[in-house]
């Protein structure tokens, strides 16, 4: 039988036409199945994941076994060791986590990793009793957070439009500089206006470049060619 | 004789440039025409050990290298999956750097790449289903036409490294158009689609020769054609090429079982405007002629092999080596072609075996950076050009399949489609 579409005729084993799905049927026509190619059923192969998982684990809990005794020997509790302890473990989310699974998502591990630091930040905070934490520590880290994830996130599901992507992101990294200074500006009693505009305005300038990039096709193919990877 | 071996030196690449979801491999296979029985399968497997040695290996590390490691007992024969060319992982690759598979009709060889190329794979291949076939009708196949005697001791030459014999003394550069590549949707799950689209030989053999080439080139040109229609032009001054593998076993003379192939690359600019099928099968040919030959072939040989054989090279920790691997393969590997297509060409079979055979196959696994790939193998009458893809959409497997029918070419497919 052929397939009406692509001219091909169809071997034996084929319930439609592998190249645009037609199924395969003529009224005058009987056709008796015939055995596929390949078995149909499918297991996925399990990922290949990296040994190093395990070594870095091992290094990890090396360290926080050490910084625990050492601390307990010297200072008879858990003082400085705390913070050694929340930085670990902040690093081993940072690091390590990733490699335990199969195809970890970048931006779900982005999103796992500023809360990791959140959390590191607050035990801090609490722990020296800075009081910084709800002005400056939070709003930053969520800010950031919520930027950074963001733009992975469009990165990895948006595969069109790169130069606007990029632009994009230029200029909004360049304006929250603002609200990094506000903050600040709040914790600490500083100024408004003193450096952000800097930020912004370069990273705004280089930011509407791309833009441009992305509009002027020869321009656009020109950056291409010289800078694909 | 020492129980391990050096890889050869195309092979110093395969294993440094391994991914975590990604293994240069390729499949050969022959399909009977009555169902194979895995039991005697087992005992041909078992009975070509010794005669052998270079395919029946594993994989592992040496301080400054890689080497195979001989095995003391054949890999278990296994039943197909619902793709071919499942990943190969380092674990598996430690055992075993061989899979013999069998589904229905058909007997199933899957290699690394480091172990050898498709001629050599080819060779084992029907030697296997010669010892099977042996085993399963009591006949006796002469050892001729690509089978070996399963009894003879393996003569050296089968196992030399040939490059590093036929290496010219001045190294050709690399240095070459980068190439424009197919998008596509990766399937998640690894999932491997197959083509296979079966032509009559004859008819391709004229179609070509009208066209004033040889069926590689043909099919490089017709290739040629779709990726410049599928491809989203332009990509900077990047050109749609073909990668050809050459057995240089016709090249230069030898008779290895280990790897003794390169690659070759021709194409078109896209930015010069349109090629008619005539246009691009005259410039395929012209760049086949003037790149295969063995002056500039023993060239390229020494490029890969000079490197190699530098003693500070050769003294550098193996993970260091595995990096400058990777950055070389970076650059002038994958970049500079846009699919493969490896023919082995016409293939026969002793007479006393051709009468159980239906059909040879021959497999090339997708590469890392490039979705599609296309190898072709003719054998009794039928070129079977296999079509991989690790992508979801057939684009380019139905625009080059229907040019061929549009060229007046009766192609019957089959495939491992999931319904």
């Amino acid at each position: 039988m052929y397939c009406m579409n692509c001219g091909v005729k169809l071997g034996q084993g084929e319930e439609k036409c592998p190249l645009c799905g037609l199924r395969a049927y003529h009224p005058d026509l009987k056709r008796t199945p015939g055995t596929p190619l390949y078995p149909r059923e499918w297991h996925a192969p399990e990922a290949e994941r990296s040994g190093w998982r395990y070594l870095l684990t091992v290094f990890f809990l090396v360290a926080v076994g050490a910084c625990l005794v050492v601390d307990i020997l010297l200072s008879g509790g858990i003082s400085w060791s705390g913070f050694a302890l929340a930085g670990l473990l902040t690093g081993y989310v940072l690091l390590v986590l990733p490699l335990w699974f199969a195809r970890p998502n970048a931006v779900v591990f982005l999103a796992i990793d500023f809360t990791a630091l959140g959390l590191m930040l607050l035990y801090i905070n609490l722990k020296v009793q800075g009081g910084w934490f709800l002005s400056l520590a939070f709003p930053v880290t969520a800010l950031y957070g919520v930027l950074i994830t963001g733009f992975a996130a469009i990165v990895k599901y948006i595969r069109r439009g790169r130069f606007f992507q990029l632009g994009g992101g230029c200029v909004v990294f360049g304006c929250s500089a603002m609200l990094l200074e506000l903050f600040i500006s709040i914790t600490f009693g500083t100024r408004m206006f003193t450096w952000s505009l800097y930020p912004v305005a370069i990273l705004s300038t280089i930011g509407l470049f791309w833009i441009l990039a992305g509009i002027i096709r020869p321009l656009g193919n020109a950056i291409r060619k010289k800078t694909f990877l | 004789m020492a129980d391990w071996m050096r890889l050869d030196n195309a092979a110093l690449i395969f294993p440094a440039v391994r991914r975590r979801d990604w293994t240069n491999a390729f499949r050969v296979s022959a399909t009977l025409k009555e169902p194979v029985e895995p039991e005697l399968l087992q005992q041909a497997v078992d009975a070509l050990l010794p005669r052998f040695p270079s395919m029946y290996v594993s994989l592992h590390r040496g301080l400054f290298w890689y080497y195979l490691q001989k095995l003391k007992r054949a890999p278990r024969v296994r039943q197909d999956g619902a793709c071919p060319l499942i990943h190969m992982t380092g674990k598996e690759l430690r055992e075993c750097c061989l899979r013999v598979l069998y589904y229905e009709n058909r007997i199933a060889v899957e290699c690394f790449h480091a172990l050898t190329d498709g001629s050599g794979g080819m060779v084992f291949l029907k030697t296997l289903t010669a010892q099977y076939l042996s085993l399963r009708h009591g006949i006796s196949i002469p050892a001729v036409e690509g089978v070996l005697d399963p009894l003879e001791t393996p003569h050296p030459a089968e196992l030399e490294d040939s490059f590093t014999r036929t290496a010219g003394q001045v190294p050709l550069s690399r240095k070459e158009e980068n190439s424009l590549h197919l998008g596509g949707r990766r399937e998640e799950d690894g999932f491997l689609h197959l083509t296979i689209a079966s032509v009559p030989e004859a008819r391709l053999l004229e179609l070509a020769h009208e066209y004033g080439c040889t069926v590689t080139a043909f099919l490089c040109a017709v290739m040629l054609q779709s990726i410049l229609k599928l491809a989203r032009l332009p990509q900077g001054g990047r050109w749609a090429k073909v990668t050809v593998p050459v057995n240089l076993r016709k090249v230069l003379g030898g008779e290895t079982l280990r790897n003794f192939a390169l690659t070759v690359n021709v194409g078109v600019d896209p930015r010069l405007g349109s090629y008619t099928l005539r246009e691009l099968t005259r410039a395929v040919q012209s760049q086949l002629e003037t790149q295969v030959t063995a002056q500039q072939m023993a060239a390229r040989v020494a490029a890969n092999v000079q490197p190699s054989q530098n003693f500070l090279i050769k003294i550098l920790p193996l993970p260091i080596k595995n990096f400058a691997l990777r950055m070389v393969y970076r650059r002038v590997g994958e970049c500079k072609g846009s699919i493969n297509v490896s023919n082995l060409g016409k293939t026969k079979l002793p007479g006393e075996m051709a009468a159980y055979v239906r059909f040879l196959d021959f497999t090339i696994g997708p590469q890392a950076t490039y979705a599609n790939n296309c190898s072709v193998v003719s054998y009794g009458g039928v070129t079977r050009i296999n079509l991989i893809r690790s992508t979801v959409e057939p684009r380019l497997e139905r625009d080059f399949l229907t040019r061929l029918v549009e060229l007046g070419l009766e192609v019957t497919v089959d495939s491992n489609e999931r319904s």
